[in-house]
Parts: structure tokens; sequence; C-alpha cells
């Protein structure tokens, strides 16, 4: 198991080589530099120069790339020359809201996939299993964005049960008092997006609920005399899970990059609404470092998913 | 086994568009929404050419945010004074022109690659799947918003181009899973062993026989896209402001005034977008249905 781990995590290596060269491409063919921001008509522009030269800006690419990866991997990613804080203080006042927000959206997303997979495998054909057919086929299809709209036109606006916008109301007084006004602001993205993304787990639940039915460890379990809840559970449903155990790590990035669109019509300040104004400002040092943290969280994902398939199906450990 | 193979055979030779006919005629609501697609996009793209440039672009402060029904506009106008109608059909030719074209594009590089990477197997195999599955990594939405900031001049045709570039790995899975499986039954052999050339093997004997699967999964897809041309045009990283896409429309909910009192600037936009999302997923499920015989409802 731990050389399986090991043999992973290192072939993170090369990914993370190819991923950081492509980001600090793009970061390259962006034009300013960290420089841009003290633009004035007083500024002397061979001073200018000389600033660049100091920081080595003229050195050749790869040497810049190195430098650039190194100061990353101690924590120094530049400052934001809109807001003129270093970006790491900017990206860590957001990442705890996002965090909220995606923990909540996770919680809710299983709580409604699963039981939908299960309710619509156990009644196969019939209404509640075409109902809920439907509903997914309906939230595979249509932009997340929209309902997002109609949601918070109905819930945040119309009937005022939820806030429209923040993560936190400004009026909370004590931890328990700030951490409820937190879980009430995150209610409504986040039970939203849940019910809008069910669809991978319903369908490979209920696929897999429906295909090991038919199985040899089940058909030997009924012979056996096994109780046919015990069967269900036990038998079918824990071999079914084993797709939906390996998908975590990809789920949890998906729901992570994914709240660009959520954050923005929320107006929730996360990574996501960061992101978003960074772009609109230019902000290229935060632009930079947003995409490092996601593309990393991306390859930390895919390898959290092999992490779990091993530890949950002894098979693959073997092989 | 004999039995069964002529059977298989004899299933084969129905052609496609029977099975389509049959499918449709069984499922109403693929039906209704076929229809609805179809007249639809005729009456878009028709009616975008009798709509003058002027209706859309030129800004009448005075005009602002009238109501549905006064002085000649059906659906009132926006912020700019413009009919709002007007503007609709506009931005949704524009919209499902670039979802379409976007669409086929990948499709299309999908084929190639997965049909090369399926049919060929080995190194060449490993090596594309490693290099797609790298690609898929990577936060295709940011990537697309970065670039568009970068590349200062673009139109219609760019912004194509570099949503293709950053997600053509979409298809390439499904494409070679298809090719693996077909490349293993007899007939590949037979084509293989009559010394046609790979080329011919794959474009002749394996493609005809995947069409109605890509026929389905590109159907399914160009919903995925509509929305993402809508999210990106809402978030300001679609086509250039001139341009009106639905995406556009839909921004002016952003302003809670819009959102609440102004429900005609943005409303219109969203049906129209669940409309085809909608119907276009259910012309896809019957496709499905129509590629995997297993799963016919007739």
């Amino acid at each position: 198991m731990w050389k399986l781990i090991l043999k992973r995590v290192l072939l993170m290596i090369p990914q993370l080589l190819l991923m950081t060269l492509l980001i600090f491409a793009i970061a390259k063919l962006m034009p300013g530099d960290p420089f841009t921001g003290r633009f004035s008509p007083q500024l002397d522009l061979s001073e200018l120069a000389r600033l660049r030269k100091e920081a080595g800006l003229d050195d050749p690419w790869y040497v810049q790339y190195f430098r650039w990866i190194g100061n990353a991997l101690h924590g120094h990613f530049g400052d934001s020359y809109v807001l003129q804080k270093p970006v790491v203080t900017l990206m860590g006042e957001r990442l705890g809201n996002t965090i909220v927000l995606s923990l909540f959206t996770t919680v809710f997303l299983y709580l409604f996939g699963i039981p939908m997979a299960v309710a619509s495998a156990k009644n196969e054909g019939k209404f509640i299993d075409r109902f809920w057919l439907t509903f997914n086929s309906i939230t595979y299809g249509v932009p997340a964005l929209v309902i997002f709209l109609f949601v918070l036109f109905l819930f945040g606006y119309t009937l005022q049960w939820f806030p429209t916008s923040g993560s936190v109301n400004i009026d909370a007084e004590g931890f328990v008092g700030i951490w409820l006004s937190k879980i009430y602001h995150v209610i409504l993205p986040s039970v939203t997006i849940a019910a809008l993304s069910t669809v991978g787990i319903f369908t490979y639940l209920r696929t897999g609920l429906l295909d090991n039915r038919n199985q040899d460890f089940v058909r030997t379990a009924r012979a056996k005399g096994v109780p046919e809840k015990q069967i269900f559970w036990k038998h079918n449903f824990r071999n079914s899970m084993l797709p939906i155990a390996q998908n975590f790590g990809f789920q949890i990035v998906a729901i992570f990059s994914g709240s660009i669109f959520v954050e923005q019509i929320f107006n929730y300040p996360g990574m996501g609404l960061l992101y978003y104004s960074s772009i609109s400002t230019r902000d290229y040092a935060v632009i930079t470092a947003l995409m490092l943290f996601y593309g990393f969280l991306s390859l930390v994902g895919a390898v959290l998913s092999d992490i779990i398939l091993a530890w949950v199906d002894p098979r693959v450990r073997i092989s | 086994m004999t039995e069964e193979k002529t059977q298989n055979d004899s299933k084969s030779r129905v052609s496609f568009l029977s099975k389509a006919k049959r499918e449709f005629s069984k499922d109403k609501v693929g039906l209704i929404s076929l229809i609805v697609v179809v007249s639809l996009l005729l009456f878009i793209f028709i009616a975008a050419i009798f709509i003058p440039t002027k209706d859309f672009v030129n800004v009448n402060i005075m005009d602002q945010f009238l109501t549905p029904g006064t002085s000649g506009h059906i659906l009132g106008t926006d912020d700019g004074g413009r009919d709002e109608l007007a503007m609709l059909i506009v931005a949704s030719r524009n919209s499902l022109f670039i979802s379409i074209s976007f669409t086929v594009l990948t499709t299309i590089i999908g084929l190639i690659i997965g049909l090369t990477a399926g049919y060929f197997g080995g190194g060449v195999d490993w090596g594309i799947m490693r290099l797609t599955e790298f690609l898929q990594l990577l936060p295709t939405m940011m990537l697309v918003m970065v670039v568009v900031t970068i590349v200062s001049e673009y139109n219609a045709v760019t912004l194509i181009l570099i949503f293709t570039a950053l997600s053509w790995m979409s298809g390439v899975r499904f494409v070679r899973s298809l090719t693996l499986t077909q490349s293993r039954l007899d007939y590949v052999k037979a084509s293989k062993l009559s010394g046609a050339s790979p080329l011919r093997t794959m474009l002749v004997e394996i493609l005809p026989n995947l069409s109605s699967f890509i026929l389905a999964d590109l159907t399914l897809n160009l919903a995925g896209n509509i929305g993402m041309e809508v999210g990106l045009s809402y978030l300001g990283f679609g086509l250039p402001a001139s341009t009106h896409s639905l995406g556009t429309l839909l921004q002016l909910a952003t302003d809670p005034n819009n959102m609440t009192d102004r429900l005609w600037v943005w409303l219109p936009s969203a049906i129209v977008i669940l409309l085809f999302t909608i119907a276009i997923v259910s012309i896809g499920q019957v496709l499905r249905r129509v590629a995997d015989q297993r799963q016919s409802l007739a």
C-alpha cells in the first residue's frame, strides 16, 4: 500500500513540472510585470529598468522559471499590485470561505446523490426511478448559472429566506454567532450546487446497483440464505460504492474550481470571486498564483482518487 | 451462437433513419423536443437576417427599460433602450453559432485522436492517453478566461478556436474506448488481413459503426457547450462586448434592481437557454437509444 502511494506521488512530479511550465508560459505572455502598478508621471524610466534588472526580469526564461518555482515553494507569490497586499495574505483570507462552501456542498452532494440512486435502483422502471432519471438528465444539461439566478431570485430576493451576498453577517458576534451566520450564508449556494451536480454519483451508483444484482457474489449470498436486506447493503451496495469512492478526489476538485459562478452570482468572497476580480483588474500576480493553486489541487485530487481506490479495493493493491 | 450472430446482422441492416424514426415515435418528449429545437433554430437563424443592425447596436437612453408591450417593443427594452426581442434573436444566433461550431470541432478532433489511439494501441495509445489525462486535469474554465484576456484582438472564430484548443480532450476517451471494442471484432481483422491501409480501416470500416454513438454524444455535449458559452459571456469572457450573446443578456440580472423589478431584461434569455438545453438533452437521449439498441423503448 505504501509502495503504491509512493509510486503514485512520484508520478505527480513530471505532471507538476509540465503544469508549472505551462502556467509560467501563460504568466510570461500576460502583459505587464510586478512594477506596472508603479507607473506615474514622476517615475524615471531608467529607474524602472534598474528595478526590473534587480528583480531578475532580464534573466533567461529558465533562470526565471526556477526562481519562480523556488519562491513558490517558500510561499512567495509576490504582491497584488491592485490591492497592494502579498498574494498569500489575499488567498488566505478567501481560502477559508471557499473551504466552508465546498465542504457543505460535498456533504449535501453525497446526501442527495446516494439515496437518489438507491431509491431509483430499488424501484427500477417505476415512477420514482423515471423521476430521478429525468431530474438528473435535466440537471446534466441545464447550465448551472441559470438555475443559480432563479434560486437567488426566488429564495434570496422574493421570499428573502436567505442572504443574497457576502459570507458572514457584520452584526454577528461571538464564535457561535459568527459560525451560525457563515453557515446561513452558504446553505443556499451549497444546496443548489449539490442538487445540480448529482448526475455523476447517481448514474454510477444506479448502474452499479443494477449490474451487481446479477453477479455471482450476490447469487451466492442469496443461495446461502443471507437476508435480502443484508444482501443489498453488505454485498451489493458496498461493491457499487467503489466507483463513487474512487471519484471522490475529482469531485472535490470539481466543486472547488466550479465555484467561480456561484461565488460571482451569490457575491460570496471566496477564491473563485478573487480569480474573477483579479482577471477583471488584470492583477497578474494573483492570477498566476491562483492558477498554480488550482492546478496543484487538481493533481492532488487525481492522486487522492487513486489512493482511495487502492485503499477500498484490495484487488488494485495486489496487482 | 450462430443464431445470435445472424440476428445481430439483420438488426444492424436496419437503417439509422428508420431506427431513429421508431425511437422518436416511442418517446413523445423527444419528438416534441426535436420539433421545438428545429423550428426554433430555423426561426432564429432566418429572423436574424432580417433584423437591421441598428436595432441592437444603437443606444437610445430615452427608451431605457420600457416595459413589455409599450411603443411596439413586444418584450420591452434594455438599459440601452434596445428592443429585447431583436436582441434575444441575435444573441441566440450568436450563442448557438459558437456552441454548435465548437461542438463539431471538438468532436472531429476527438474522433481523429481517439481513432488513432484505439486503432494502433500500444505505445501510441499510452502516449496519447497520458497527455489527454494530464490536459483534462487543467482547470479549463480558468484557462479560457486567462487566454481570452491575453489575446487582446479576438472575434467569434478566435473564440471558438480558444475553446477548442483547451477542451478537445473530452471526446478522445469516449471514441478511443469505442474503437478498442471494435478493433477486436472480426471485420476489422478481416480488413487488416485483406491489406487495407490503417486509414481505410479506420475511416471506411470502423467509423461508420461508431457514427450513431458519436451523433448521440455530440448532441449531449452541445447542451453542455451552450452552458459553457453562456457562462463565459456572462462573466464577460465570451464574445467582445459589442456582440450580444445569451450570456451577456443574462448579465443584466447582476443588478438587483433588474433582477427583481425588471424581469423582462433577463428572464427571456434564461428561458431560451433552459428550453434549448433541456430539449437538446432529451433528443440526445433518444439518439443514444438509437445507437445502443439494448436500451431501446421500441
